[in-house]
């Protein structure tokens, strides 16, 4: 029997080639997950239940049909490495510049100009317990994609001031035993909810003049289409996917702040206010994290309270901007290739 | 530390210059994504 505690991963922070052509092991980083458990493989297999003509109503075979492995979760604390392979892996359009550190730029695909069209950047992730001659667990799974992105942020102190949630998804197409040997642990440099160097939402400066700012969520899911198709692929007689394409993408920008006098959320939703907003998290001059919407409104300011402090719950509405665009974000970190 | 601030950008029209860092995001929302640089820039780094 295995511990749980033996699981390690190691995924590419490179982007691979095309969907079936894995990752080589010199472009992977070994991270830990909050998430403790496997991502299972989930083969699909059919029946004959349903069939007329076996005398009776149960199923007599199986028939293998295909691999869907569900949406795994990396969850982990917000660092600037982290946040450069998050993004740029669910956003999709990265430019790298400088020797080191390096920054990030990062925003949204377009379907129409994207390289891959409506395909995102496919990354190789492996899960392992004791590889080897005994193995318990040996898999890569070759074709994955980011499917939603989620930051936290809120106002309890520690590591979990600020964490980023990745859920990602597989064509089906494995390795195993992967044949790779995990690299040493990546130390990553992490930014809490202490280091926030900007927090302007349409307007409004949470960061210098109110500081009343409790907690954020900010979301990505990027609504793949099942990727199957006649002539998509098959391993082991099991149907696989032979691509991962967005759909119709969701963003929403949620947060909560301490309502007082001459707070101004109400007022720009009333107004249909709109303005850019900011987010920026500085450790040094070699890891930061700039969020920049564009085009921010405001479609919900409902108060609540929390602590018995008054509050008022905000949902954003990010808007496209005709020149600027959705969403910017800009990641400064030591890690050369993410996403290259 | 000095750094690379600039990086070689391809319009979806073809186009190809280079571009500073604080440019990228509208430039980025238009479609245009990161090339290599021309080859008579790689011949001038030589």
């Amino acid at each position: 029997m295995a511990n749980i505690n033996e699981l390690i991963n190691f995924w590419s922070y490179g982007k691979q080639t095309d969907i079936v052509t894995p990752q080589v092991i010199a472009n992977f980083w070994r991270l830990t997950n909050l998430n403790r458990k496997e991502w299972p493989q989930n083969p699909v297999s059919e029946d004959d239940a349903a069939e007329i003509g076996k005398g009776h109503e149960f199923a007599t075979q199986l028939f293998k049909s295909h691999y869907m492995p569900p949406e795994y979760e990396i969850n982990k604390y917000l660092s600037s490495e982290w946040a450069a392979w998050g993004f740029s892996f669910a956003l999709g359009n990265v430019v790298k510049t400088g020797t080191g550190p390096y920054t990030y730029t990062i925003t949204p695909i377009l379907g129409a100009t994207n390289p891959t069209s409506l395909e995102l950047p496919y990354f190789t992730f492996t899960q392992q317990i004791r590889p080897g001659g005994s193995a318990v667990l040996d898999q890569s799974f070759v074709g994955c994609a980011v499917k939603s992105l989620a930051l936290n942020v809120n106002n309890n102190p520690g590591r979990q001031s600020a964490t980023l949630r990745a859920g990602i998804v597989t064509s089906g197409k494995y390795v195993e035993p992967s044949g790779l040997t995990a690299p040493s642990p990546t130390t990553l440099h992490e930014m809490g909810a202490g280091l926030l160097t900007a927090l302007t939402i349409n307007g409004i400066d949470y960061f210098t003049s109110a500081k009343n700012f409790l907690s954020l969520d900010w979301s990505w899911d990027n609504n793949f289409r099942t990727g199957f198709f006649p002539g998509s692929g098959s391993q082991d007689g099991f149907q696989i996917q032979g691509r991962i394409e967005i759909g119709d993408r969701a963003h929403g920008f949620r947060y909560v702040a301490r309502f007082l006098n001459g707070s101004t959320e109400l007022t720009k939703l009333r107004a249909l206010t709109t303005g850019t907003c900011t987010i920026t998290f500085t450790l040094d001059g070699n890891n930061s994290l700039s969020i920049v919407e564009q085009k921010m409104g405001f479609r919900a300011a409902v108060l609540d309270e929390q602590d018995g402090i008054v509050t008022v719950a905000v949902t954003g509405d990010p808007l496209y901007d005709s020149t600027n665009g959705l969403v910017t974000v800009t990641a400064v970190c030591p890690q050369n290739g993410i996403c290259q | 530390m000095a750094q690379q601030d600039t990086a070689w950008m391809k319009s979806p029209d073809g186009e190809v210059r280079e571009v500073a860092v604080k440019d990228l995001p509208p430039l980025m929302a238009q479609g245009w994504h990161q090339t290599a640089p021309p080859a008579e820039t790689k011949q001038e780094e030589k």
